[in-house]
């Protein structure tokens, strides 16, 4: 089976653990170790220093890799800070960028449509998926902003064991909400998420480089499902909404 | 078969001797806690050629320990070769752990996590007397060892106590430093690979500091999936002879399974 | 004059104090010397460890004992994790359990339409009063929040303290459905000022047994400077009232 990872992080760290891989060609390493076949990368200047300076070193740092696809970290355009609509179309056109990562809390600004109407806008419009990690939007605020946008595919990462509680509701109110299984690990989680939503929902993702690679691809293989869910979820369901982006 | 192909043929391993140290049954008020009974555990350690594992009840730790051990040891009774249990202790009760030691025979080790319990220090005066009892008895006592200064209490108590036997969970990939230091000082500690989310290399930096007779493969099953744990080990660039300890060896020997 | 207390906790918690009653029978003993005839009580397995669990301790616990009205904890039915609505008031109705408690900060859920609109709507037709701690919810404004999402449902809030008024009186001027329980409500003459302002029909009797005190909790009525049938209605009547109300 092969697997596409549908978010992982390239650049250097701030700090980072002993023995991390963080530099591209350990990142490549681990994903022909765990035959990951390929991957959307966000950059880490883009999602901790600066967002159009961080989407450009991502450019450069993939161009010779064929492996890598680009996605971008996005913003509203407050104060011509970020790219309109127009010329963020243009852009992600020219250089094959066809998903974008917010965070809200960590760019400090509203989610709600009075403030993020045009990138939303856009985004529904050229049927981009818009990734998030959990902690950007968490709990009501996760309703809201699947509520706020229907037409936007949203795909949130880092969710960790312990949000069902959180997460289900929103998942029965809102189609638009896929789920990055990197570390989503409640005791067969991916199971009970394919009873209660089916497999389509889910997206393969490793979180890579603080995220476990192994442990993503180990929690697909290994899961109480079918061979046809594995395979929507470790590459059909990413490939189908990458197919759909209209730029 | 190497053993990193099971991860991608989906295969159990049934030629190799796996334990998990550390894992829970009981549900959980804190967060949804689907299939945490025995009978679940079982069915998962099937599908994955998990051979034992070694259960403590984790709301039992938030409230009430003694009805706590009781589902346990539940857990124990309907898979007796399979689930061994841990009793929780409570540093704010008195307790005779003859009552499950010498009376009847359900329990093979303690739990040890008095932070949850009015935020207690490992070695607070409370856990003396169940400690004393472990080393009397030789006993296994699993702590949740997972900041620095827990490490460092973790190690006081198994110096003062050599004749128990203790795992550290967490702690080889929480408090490194301190984790190390306490495999220098004791022979009577083994480290577990119990942990949500790690990166990968984590695993091999312990071992390599360690080394790989020190760790033992630990999940805390059902609180979430051990399945990616298991991968974590697999897809290592641990050696095969390395994992093969790590997943069951050296639990099977300091555990006397 | 007649005690019913609305907030009563059984079973062996995890984090004891030197002194504090752990066991039913140390409970009783304090009940009895603060003359509470009955209290209503969930169980601690149910708010600390396993909600299914300890709903079902409460009724071993309780069994053919009259001096303590059924509670039970519940939770969002999410991925089947609980009961099903109808599931929840079967049960009810077959173990005489009259209301719910509810613990959504410590057990991680919305409280939001989207979320519990179902359940909410049956705690509203079947008129079964909801009970939260104050700290359960994230602000005031998730309590009016909350008040305002489910106009029909009666919900008693307790463990309100004393430094809240400012952002509680406009609460309870808006939402009729909003009960305070009294034990911990030690404003300076806030039993006295509640009467005045909202009538004693909004205040419910309440200790928080056993960590709460019942003497501190009984004599704050009883000496409270309202009259005799004002404090009636706070000790027992408004209770008793709603619990009767209740259609399973």
């Amino acid at each position: 089976m092969r697997f596409f990872d549908a978010s992982c992080r390239l650049g250097r760290p701030a700090a980072f653990g002993e023995g991390m891989p963080w530099q591209t060609d350990e990142i490549l390493e681990i994903m022909a170790r765990c035959h990951i076949d390929g991957a959307l990368a966000y950059h880490i200047v883009a999602r901790e220093g600066e967002t159009q300076d961080g989407n450009e070193l991502l450019l450069r740092e993939i161009a010779q890799i064929p492996q890598l696809q680009p996605q971008w970290c996005a913003l509203p355009a407050t104060y011509d800070e970020f790219l309109h609509a127009d010329a963020l179309r243009d852009a992600m056109k020219e250089n094959g960028v066809r998903t974008l990562r917010i965070a809200p809390k960590s760019f400090a600004h509203s989610a709600r449509p009075y403030a993020m109407k045009e990138l939303m806008g856009f985004a529904a419009e050229c049927r981009v998926p818009v990734f998030f990690d959990y902690g950007e939007a968490p709990c009501d605020e996760l309703y809201e902003i699947c509520h706020d946008y229907p037409d936007v595919s949203f795909v949130i990462t880092n969710t960790a064991y312990a949000l069902n509680r959180w997460l289900g509701p929103v998942l029965d109110a809102c189609g638009n909400l896929y789920l990055g299984t990197g570390n989503y690990v409640p005791h067969r989680g991916l199971e009970t998420f394919c009873k209660y939503y089916a497999a389509d929902r889910l997206v393969f993702n490793t979180n890579l480089p603080t995220g476990s690679a192994t442990a993503a691809v180990s929690l697909v293989c290994f899961a109480d499902i079918s061979k046809e869910e594995k395979e929507l979820i470790a590459h059909g369901n990413i490939e189908r909404l990458l197919g759909e982006v209209r730029l | 078969m190497e053993l990193k192909d099971h991860v991608f043929l989906s295969k159990e391993l049934k030629d190799t001797f796996v334990v998990d140290v550390h894992i829970h049954v009981g549900g959980s008020t804190r967060y949804q806690k689907p299939r945490n009974d025995g009978d679940s555990v079982v069915y998962t350690m099937d599908r994955l050629g998990i051979d034992v594992t070694c259960a403590s009840c984790s709301p039992g730790a938030y409230c009430d320990w003694m009805w706590g051990n009781e589902v346990c040891a539940e857990a124990h009774a309907g898979h007796p070769d399979r689930i061994k249990a841990y009793a929780v202790v409570n540093p704010n009760y008195e307790f005779d752990l003859d009552e499950y030691f010498v009376r009847d025979d359900r329990f093979f080790g303690l739990k040890a996590i008095p932070f949850v319990q009015g935020n207690l220090p490992i070695d607070c005066a409370g856990m003396q007397q169940y400690y004393a009892y472990a080393d009397k008895h030789g006993l296994p006592v699993l702590f949740h060892a997972w900041q620095p200064s827990e490490v460092r209490d973790a190690t006081a108590v198994a110096r003062r106590y050599p004749n128990a036997r203790f795992i550290f969970g967490h702690s080889g990939f929480t408090a490194v430093e301190e984790a190390v230091e306490a495999c220098k000082l004791c022979d009577n500690v083994l480290l577990d690979t119990t942990i949500s989310d790690i990166y990968d290399g984590a695993l091999e930096r312990i071992v390599s500091k360690v080394g790989a007779d020190r760790v033992a493969y630990g999940t805390d099953l059902t609180a979430f999936e051990c399945s990616h744990i298991l991968g974590r080990v697999l897809l290592s660039r641990l050696t095969d002879t390395e994992k093969e300890k790590v997943l069951g060896l050296n639990a099977k020997e300091f555990l006397k399974l | 004059m007649r005690f019913i207390d609305a907030r009563c906790q059984l079973g062996r918690r995890c984090v004891i104090r030197e002194n504090e009653p752990v066991t039913k029978a140390e409970i009783l003993e304090l009940m009895d010397r603060c003359r509470i005839e009955r209290a209503v009580a969930y169980h601690a397995i149910a708010k600390e460890g396993d909600v299914k669990a300890g709903n079902m301790e409460l009724l071993k616990d309780t069994e053919g004992d009259s001096r303590f009205l059924r509670q039970w904890v519940a939770l969002p039915h999410t991925f089947g994790e609980f009961m099903s609505v109808e599931e929840l008031l079967k049960g009810m109705k077959e173990n005489s359990v009259s209301s719910i408690r509810m613990f959504p900060k410590t057990h991680g859920y919305s409280l939001k339409p989207y979320a519990l609109g179902k359940f909410m709507d049956a705690m509203a037709e079947h008129k079964i009063p909801v009970f939260m701690t104050y700290n359960e919810l994230a602000s005031e404004d998730a309590l009016y929040a909350m008040l305002t999402d489910y106009p029909k449902v009666n919900f008693i809030i307790s463990d309100v303290s004393y430094r809240e008024e400012r952002k509680l009186f406009p609460i309870l001027e808006h939402c009729p459905n909003f009960h305070i329980g009294t034990g911990n409500y030690v404003v300076h003459g806030g039993v006295k000022t509640m009467c005045e302002y909202f009538g004693a029909e909004r205040m419910i009797f309440d200790t928080g047994l056993p960590t709460g005190s019942a003497a501190a909790a009984v004599s704050l009525i009883c000496f409270a400077e309202i009259s005799e049938e004002e404090k009636t209605l706070i000790a027992s009547g408004n209770l008793e009232r709603m619990l009767s109300e209740v259609e399973l």
